[in-house]
């Protein structure tokens, strides 16, 4: 399937990475928890040639500072963006500049 | 429309002219049969009309492509690049042909389009079936499309799932598979995932890069879909948004969920089912569900009160 497992933190990577050139720019560097694995998903017929790598749906805390505790942000990115992350310490922040 | 000519039809012509499978000679003897397969336009007076039997012509124009593709069966290479896209060079962009004037000189413009590329569109299916790959009743056949994308699609489908619990399961698990055997062929939607509400989750979907939106299924999605305000804030600040655009309050207690989608993942939203529907048929439930309530940002109208509240803003 792929390099992370659902639970596991990730960081999405600031430079553009692998063949789907993007991916929001709200979430780049910020730190995600995996919430679905999806795999490869084929796409030729309709809107990629190329495979764009395994999918993961990545939860993450919403932009504004003073928001909702009960709000989250999934979004869907291929593994070529996202890198490892060390798993959840002390601090409770996800958020990272 | 030039999009779809651009980045559907012709791609697929020329693939298969390179890979000998047609020639352009083959298009051109074809014509006469193809003009033939046209369906006469019927000459609309007034404008509103007009618009909308392009925008029927322009469904009938993308259910053909897909008709096509499913006959050509192979990979086709769309190239997407920067390049392609004009960044670089504009001489080497993609061009999509320019309308002009008033609105009747574009509506005007957009039938000749539209006829154009149907044209091309029949002159290809006579091919593929000259060449047999198919037969021209075949073609029809699928060319009548059993289950054309609109919304009420997924009130159907959110109804049937309020009845039934085994079909709700299938299609929380897999949605596409479960709709194909519905009848949907969902050809164009690479993966389709419904998202069950609950109690405690409500689920919110956006597509903050593109407007990516299970079209094949629910057809356009409603104009706030492809706005930046809707697109930027939602993700932001969802519980604002969700009072300030569409006058939705989302209790303390309910955690809201939303999603940012690719290409690759269409979503759509099962709504809780309303209190106090017993008795009430699959059609009536179906009733109740609004295009709005299949995205998450309003609820599906009370059982009481069928007409009350259409979420808009």
């Amino acid at each position: 399937m792929g390099r992370f497992a659902i639970t596991q933190r990730v960081r999405v990577k600031f430079e553009n990475a692998g063949p789907n050139r993007r991916v929001p720019d709200y979430v780049k560097g910020k730190l995600g928890v995996i919430v679905s694995v999806h795999g490869t998903v084929p796409n030729y017929s309709h809107d990629h040639a190329e495979d764009w790598g395994p999918l993961y749906s990545v939860q993450f805390e919403p932009e504004a500072t003073a928001s909702h505790p009960r709000e989250k942000i999934i979004v869907d990115i291929h593994e070529p963006w996202l890198s490892d992350a060390p798993p959840m310490g002390r601090r409770k922040s996800i958020q990272i500049h | 429309m030039e999009y779809w000519r651009t980045k559907r039809l012709e791609p697929r012509i020329i693939m298969l002219i390179r890979k000998g499978t047609i020639a352009f000679p083959d298009l051109i003897e074809a014509s006469e049969a193809a003009r033939s397969r046209l369906e006469k336009l019927e000459s609309k007076s007034n404008l509103e009309n007009r618009v909308a039997a392009l925008e029927i012509g322009l469904g009938r124009f993308i259910r053909g492509i897909e008709v096509a593709t499913s006959i050509i069966g192979t990979r086709v290479l769309v190239e997407e690049s920067r390049q392609e896209a004009g960044v670089y060079d504009d001489e080497v962009k993609l061009a999509h042909r320019k309308l002009g004037g008033g609105a009747t000189e574009r509506v005007g413009q957009l039938e000749e389009l539209l006829s154009g590329n149907m044209l091309l569109l029949q002159a290809l299916l006579v091919v593929l079936a000259k060449k047999g790959m198919v037969t021209l009743e075949k073609v029809d056949e699928m060319l009548a499309a059993p289950n054309p994308p609109r919304f009420e699609n997924g009130a159907r489908i959110v109804a049937k799932a309020w009845l039934d619990p085994e079909f709700r399961r299938k299609l929380l698990s897999d949605a596409k598979t479960t709709l194909r055997e519905l009848g949907f062929a969902l050809n164009r939607t690479p993966k389709l995932v419904v998202l069950e509400d609950t109690r405690s989750v409500r689920h919110v979907i956006v597509c903050t890069l593109c407007s990516c939106y299970p079209y094949e299924l629910l057809g356009n999605p409603p104009w706030w879909y492809k706005q930046d305000r809707y697109k930027q804030e939602i993700v932001a600040s969802p519980r604002k948004m969700l009072e300030e655009m569409f006058r939705l309050g989302v209790p303390p207690t309910v955690e809201v969920r939303v999603h940012d989608s690719t290409s690759d993942i269409r979503y759509m939203v099962l709504p809780m089912r309303p209190d106090r529907i017993e008795g009430k048929s699959e059609e009536q439930l179906a009733n109740l569900v609004t295009q709005e309530s299949l995205i998450g940002v309003g609820d599906p109208l009370e059982a009481e009160t069928e007409e009350a509240k259409i979420v808009q803003d």
